[in-house]
């Protein structure tokens, strides 16, 4: 495929965006346990 | 062409230049937030679609409103800028219309109907629509803000780096081959991962800039340092992939581009173990054709830029001298012979039509061939001098270092907050005031980063308005430089204008805070 390292670096953006959002989520649930943790 | 050429008044071409720069700066003061800010509302809108929280909603509305205030402005200005092509730019839209013209036509068949459409689904569908359609359209405007970027910067790649085309000596313009070409040009995807990565970066600056100021005043904290969480933790992969993708681009510049890559360096006598400048001062009386040291002071680190280029120390890298005076050893043409087939290719064009007007197909052919064989330096007939072919180089040199400087520290800005946030220890930090002045102090830094990558890449590549094609003296449209110096004046108050109000609203908007929460309740995420 000729064009295949520039598709494959097109779709390492969604990729990226999506793998953003999980390590949000997971950075969010240890947010919020330290912060019930704290308050206790 | 070169008779038109000659009739053009050389301040109409500046002032053309200074016109679409004032415009397109301006453009790129609301593209970037709009670009990121898009995808961590989305992110806050799925939370909240999740946990069924409304303090999510609550926070989600609260971002979109500072968002939608910047999106406004930046449509605004992103139309005129589109219709400049044609106003100013009429002889360089006649030479490669036919190229430009698609991607920017998709842009607004494709990207602009997909971001309106949804764009209005998520600012008035709240409570008409249901929670999930809503959210999808939220990620849709997401996605169509960053098509939208991908058709213009498939464009702005094209001048950068002219592929999938084939010049039509009859018609005397360039004509599309090979769309693919043209889309996936390893410039034109380096070019959009790096622009939409640096707006990912910007906005996630953004947010924590924002959530800096309600801790700072310690008003809605709860609010800022949720935002904190998602802003560092997008932001930090974000400049992760700026840094990756912006490698991508050195490598594409180096290849298609040298003349740029040795004016972002102040590289003027290349070679092998290629210096990379940390830090520096240019030396104001440096020129091409002179001795002088081109540093008054600089920290560098010598091989670094031909291990970057080709992870090889070895690897030649060519300098400003090299590029103009040529360089034998390594087959660089100096730029004096590639004047000289570049005319060569003009006067073939010029004969080629006479021929072919008087039905003369055979030595049509002939001065068919000579065109083409010295096609590659068509654009090098409009250079009066070889030295005219240097960018300026200060400019240049300056935009890249603070654009690279400003980008490092981020990633410390991101780890720091992300660190200290997630752990819930930002508020008892010691040093947490200054910390907070940092975070809003990164917000106009991350602007003029962004900024000063698009001036190494418009700046670094001058005189070319296509890269060895046409310069941008022969793109101009040729008219009354009163006209053109009016119309200046008149963006330029009204853009400032414009930015005014933007900035003011968002203060307001901000000093005021979000709504007030509603009833509490969800789950746990």
């Amino acid at each position: 495929m000729e064009y295949l390292k520039e598709i494959i670096s097109l779709v390492s953006l969604p990729v990226m965006i999506y793998v953003s959002y999980r390590l949000v989520l997971l950075a969010l649930k240890y947010f919020e346990k330290n912060i019930e943790k704290q308050n206790n | 062409m070169t008779q038109l050429l000659l009739n053009i008044d050389l301040s109409l071409i500046d002032w053309s230049r200074a016109q679409f720069a004032l415009t397109a700066m301006f453009h790129w003061i609301f593209v970037p937030l709009t670009l990121g800010i898009l995808f961590i509302i989305a992110i806050m809108e799925t939370v909240y679609v999740k946990t069924g929280n409304p303090e999510w909603k609550r926070i989600t509305k609260f971002w979109m409103k500072l968002f939608a205030i910047n999106f406004a402005i930046g449509v605004a200005t992103g139309i005129i800028l589109e219709f400049e092509f044609g106003t100013n730019w009429s002889n360089y839209s006649w030479f490669v219309g036919d190229i430009f013209g698609a991607p920017l036509a998709i842009e607004g068949i494709m990207a602009f109907f997909m971001e309106t459409i949804f764009i209005a689904v998520m600012f008035f569908g709240w409570n008409k629509v249901s929670k999930k359609f809503h959210l999808a359209s939220t990620w849709l405007t997401a996605v169509g803000a960053n098509l939208s970027a991908l058709w213009i910067l498939v464009a702005n790649a094209w001048m950068q780096y002219p592929a999938g085309m084939f010049f039509n000596p009859d018609t005397a313009r360039n004509e599309m081959l090979n769309f693919w070409e043209v889309l996936l040009s390893p410039v034109a995807v380096n070019k959009f991962l790096h622009t939409v990565t640096s707006g990912y970066t910007l906005a996630a600056i953004f947010v924590i800039g924002v959530s800096s100021y309600f801790l700072l005043r310690k008003r809605e904290t709860l609010l800022a340092k949720r935002s904190i969480v998602i802003a560092s933790v997008f932001g930090f992969i974000s400049v992760m992939a700026l840094i990756f993708t912006g490698h991508g681009s050195a490598v594409q510049v180096a290849t298609h581009q040298p003349m740029k890559l040795a004016a972002m360096e102040g590289l003027y006598e290349g070679g092998q173990e290629a210096e990379l400048i940390g830090i520096a001062i240019l030396n104001p009386k440096k020129a091409v054709d002179n001795d002088e040291d081109p540093f008054l002071f600089k920290i560098g680190f010598k091989g670094v830029l031909s291990f970057l280029i080709d992870f090889d120390t070895k690897t030649y890298v060519p300098g400003i001298t090299d590029i103009v005076y040529g360089d034998e050893e390594n087959q660089i043409l100096p730029t004096s012979e590639r004047i000289a087939k570049g005319k060569i290719a003009m006067n073939a064009l010029i004969a080629y039509k006479e021929f072919k007007a008087q039905g003369n197909t055979e030595d049509a052919k002939v001065q068919y061939d000579i065109l083409m064989d010295n096609f590659e330096h068509f654009g090098y007939s409009y250079v009066k001098d070889p030295k005219d072919i240097v960018p300026h180089v200060p400019i240049v040199f300056y935009s890249f270092h603070i654009m690279v400087i400003f980008g490092t520290m981020f990633v410390l800005v991101f780890l720091i907050f992300a660190w200290l946030t997630i752990r819930n220890k930002l508020e008892n930090f010691k040093f947490a005031k200054i910390l907070y002045i940092i975070g809003i102090a990164c917000v106009p830094m991350a602007y003029i980063a962004s900024e000063a990558g698009w001036v190494v890449a418009e700046v670094g590549r001058q005189p070319w308005v296509i890269q060895d094609l046409m310069t941008v003296d022969a793109g101009v449209t040729n008219i009354a430089t009163g006209a053109v110096q009016t119309t200046f004046w008149i963006f330029a108050f009204i853009f400032t204008g414009l930015l005014i109000a933007e900035v003011s609203i968002m203060l307001r908007f901000i000093k005021d805070g979000p709504a007030k929460p509603e009833n509490e309740g969800g789950k746990q995420l």
